[in-house]
């Protein structure tokens, strides 16, 4: 697999969704934005548009085939532009099988137990498979697990590409540990490009010295309804890039491990 | 089927079946095979029953014969000349030694052996026809006495057929019986007439010996007059008068041979020799019959093909009627050449036309309501699916490309719920036919093929736009997952 893979996005990037809602992301400084190998790191509010955004990369929200035109901006994953006419939904599932792994902000799974869902969603290691249980439903497993069933299940090293939507959140330190762990492996592997989102992690990113500031997006929402005033909101979104992002992984890594450490020390010592 | 398609496939089905769908799923399924299979068993109810009124009609041996009336040897002659040519182009062939007269059928006993049997297979098909319309074989049989006797000689019961008397009270049988004993001796008059000198006492003898002892004998119990021909009284050899024609003509033989040649035995039989038997050379192609100047008599016509199955472009086959014939025959009717038993051909008219309409009416019905049914419940299984299953195919969409796949196993499953249904009732009915000797008709087969392959087509673009949020260009995985 190519560690070659990148995406080039030309704003202003526009979806709009049945002629009443709109979103517009507009580039900061530049008009074009290039995705390369590394990490990409996407900070805002709440409602800015981060996961739409994610999303519209990965394939999963969006325009194809022609439905829009240049105008309304364009996204390319290696030279393939999304909007091309030719482009068609089975192009696009046939990419996402292919490069992207999407892991969603909420665990979810098929109602098959855990074997069933590895095979069905992912199947590419047959060995791997046997390790699921073939009568555990993830339905019947706390929050955390079930973010590390679907990590195992859906993280895929063969694939170049991962949109990460949140994937920390409900995780204790020994399942975060397992999150870096995973994406450290992952990273040495194929995976090329990551793309997260994440809360808690921002302060972190913006004081990592490795992590530069790539740009920032201007999101304005508008949402027409019948009979109701026009809402128009704007947002920001910051984008932070780190091409060599195995640095920032391996602290990650240390750091989830003094946590446990800590915790391990404190389960030792009761009544602190 | 591969591993991962029969993977997905099971998966579909636990998800359709999950605790939180099952029963309305199963609810829909089973509307579905209960109104399906309720509507096609009706249609196959139907069609067994036209299909037995069908064969009937078409094997119905009345509707293959048409008695024609003759008013005089004149107008027969005319008539020969006129219709002949034009009947034969219809397809009907007038059938020699067999006429009816004052309402008994005349017709020649053929001995068994197939070399005194008509020539003409045509005949041949006609005579055993009007032999199976009457039940006259078994008395045909019997009509021959088998004995040993030389090369030259024949012994035959001096016997006739009530036709449609059995049921009568011996006063009104006895009536009949002497009724027709005059209508003999009028006949063998006729035969008699230019016959001189002593042989006309040989000729008296024989006619004498033969009426005098004829014998009547019943219809056998176990059959019926067949209803379109009941009219017939009785059915008489028509050998006793090829008997008197061939003495008149008899030049060679001297007179005291002549009055041996044939000579009423004890038990009831007439000995005579077998050229005296035979159809005279007078009678051999000629169906007029000019020494038995009986009229109006009735000549049969011989119709084999006037009703024929025809394939219907609906897929099915009904009956096609030769109309030309039946209008044809009508004519006649109206200048005066009436048919015996005129009711008939209204009758073969009206049921061909109530059992055409009757598989017409099934065949739209069945078209009609088994394509809606064909399409509208497997659609409302795809929305169903689509409905119920948007979050998790959307999820699965997310991560694998299985469009195509997904697209069959929704088109397919109520495809394969349709086989099963009619598949099912298909092969219930061979069998039951099969075994129950109904001699069912495999055609059947081909409207259930034609409603189903139609019904399949048809669904699928349907199918493919209960899922068209996955399959157009407008992606919106993420909102499907969420369930929006």
């Amino acid at each position: 697999m190519s560690k070659a893979d990148r995406f080039e996005v030309t704003f202003p990037l526009i979806l709009t969704q049945d002629d009443s809602f709109s979103i517009t992301f507009t580039l900061e400084s530049g008009d074009t934005l290039e995705f390369k190998q590394g990490a990409y790191y996407l900070y805002g509010d709440n409602g800015s548009g981060k996961t739409t955004l994610l999303n519209m990369l990965a394939l999963t929200i969006g325009n194809i085939g022609g439905a829009s035109g240049p105008d309304k901006g364009t996204i390319k994953f290696n030279d393939e532009t999304y909007n091309a006419k030719g482009f068609n939904y089975i192009r696009a599932a046939e990419i996402r099988e292919k490069s992207f792994c999407i892991f969603p902000q909420k665990a979810f799974f098929l109602p098959v137990s855990t074997r069933d869902n590895y095979m069905v969603l992912n199947g590419s290691d047959r060995q791997k498979a046997a390790a699921f249980s073939a009568h555990e439903y993830p339905d019947l497993l706390s929050g955390g697990q079930q973010q590390k069933v679907l990590m195992d299940i859906v993280l895929d090293a063969k694939k170049p590409v991962w949109f990460l939507d949140e994937p920390l959140s409900n995780l204790d330190a020994e399942r975060r540990h397992y999150f870096w762990m995973t994406l450290q492996r992952a990273y040495r592997k194929d995976l090329a490009t990551v793309f997260f989102i994440d809360h808690w992690i921002g302060k972190k990113i913006k004081d990592d010295k490795n992590f530069k500031h790539l740009n920032t997006l201007l999101v304005v929402t508008e949402n027409r309804q019948k009979n109701s005033p026009t809402n128009i909101n704007a947002r920001h979104i910051e984008i932070f890039e780190n091409n060599d992002p195995q640095d920032f992984f391996g602290r990650q890594i240390q750091q989830v491990q003094k946590e446990m450490s800590a915790t391990s020390f404190l389960k030792k010592e009761p009544g602190v | 089927m591969t591993n991962d398609f029969h993977k997905l496939l099971v998966v579909c089905l636990k998800m359709l079946f999950r605790k939180s769908t099952r029963k309305r799923f199963v609810c829909l399924v089973i509307a579905f095979l209960v109104m399906m299979g309720f509507n096609t068993f009706s249609y196959v109810n139907k069609f067994h029953k036209a299909e037995m009124l069908k064969k009937e009609i078409v094997n119905q041996k009345a509707f293959k014969v048409f008695f024609v009336r003759m008013r005089s040897q004149n107008s027969f002659g005319r008539f020969l000349a006129g219709h002949y040519r034009k009947l034969r182009h219809l397809g009907a062939e007038i059938v020699k030694q067999a006429f009816i007269y004052q309402n008994n059928l005349f017709i020649h006993f053929f001995t068994p052996s197939a070399t005194s049997h008509p020539d003409s297979s045509g005949n041949k098909d006609a005579i055993n026809l009007l032999y199976s319309v009457y039940h006259i074989q078994s008395f045909v049989d019997d009509f021959f006495v088998k004995e040993r006797t030389d090369d030259y000689t024949v012994k035959v019961r001096n016997n006739y057929i009530d036709h449609n008397g059995t049921a009568l009270n011996e006063a009104v049988i006895a009536g009949r019986h002497n009724t027709l004993r005059f209508d003999l001796i009028d006949l063998a008059d006729m035969i008699r007439e230019n016959v001189w000198d002593k042989r006309i006492d040989v000729y008296n003898s024989i006619k004498k010996s033969i009426i005098d002892n004829i014998k009547r004998i019943p219809l056998n119990p176990n059959h019926m007059p067949n209803p379109y021909l009941s009219r017939v009284e009785c059915i008489i050899p028509l050998n006793f008068l090829h008997i008197l024609t061939n003495i008149k003509y008899d030049n060679t033989t001297d007179i005291i041979d002549l009055a041996e040649s044939v000579s009423y035995e004890k038990d009831g039989a007439i000995k005579t020799d077998k050229a005296d038997l035979a159809i005279p050379q007078i009678y051999q192609d000629n169906v007029m019959y000019q020494d038995i100047d009986a009229y109006p008599r009735y000549v049969p016509f011989y119709v084999p093909q006037v009703l024929e199955p025809r394939w219907n472009w609906l897929m099915y086959q009904n009956i096609d009627i030769k109309t030309d014939f039946m209008d044809y025959i009508d004519q006649l009717h109206s200048q005066g050449h009436y048919l015996y038993s005129y009711e008939k051909s209204h009758i073969l008219k009206d049921k061909v036309k109530n059992i055409n309409d009757d598989i017409r009416s099934n065949h739209i019905n069945f078209y009609l309501t088994d394509l809606s049914m064909g399409i509208a419940f497997p659609f409302m299984i795809s929305l169903f699916a689509f409905i119920h299953l948007k979050t998790e195919i959307a999820f699965l969409f997310m991560f694998k490309n299985r469009i195509r796949e997904l697209l069959f196993i929704f088109w397919l499953l109520p495809v394969l719920l349709m086989l099963f249904v009619k598949g099912g009732i298909l092969a219930a009915y061979l069998l039951y036919s099969i075994f129950g000797d109904l001699g069912a008709s495999a055609h059947i087969a081909l409207p259930l093929a034609i409603t189903f392959f139609s019904a399949a087509a048809a669904f699928h673009p349907i199918n493919k736009w209960c899922f068209s949020p996955f399959t157009g260009n407008t992606l919106n995985l993420h909102a499907l997952h969420k369930g929006r």
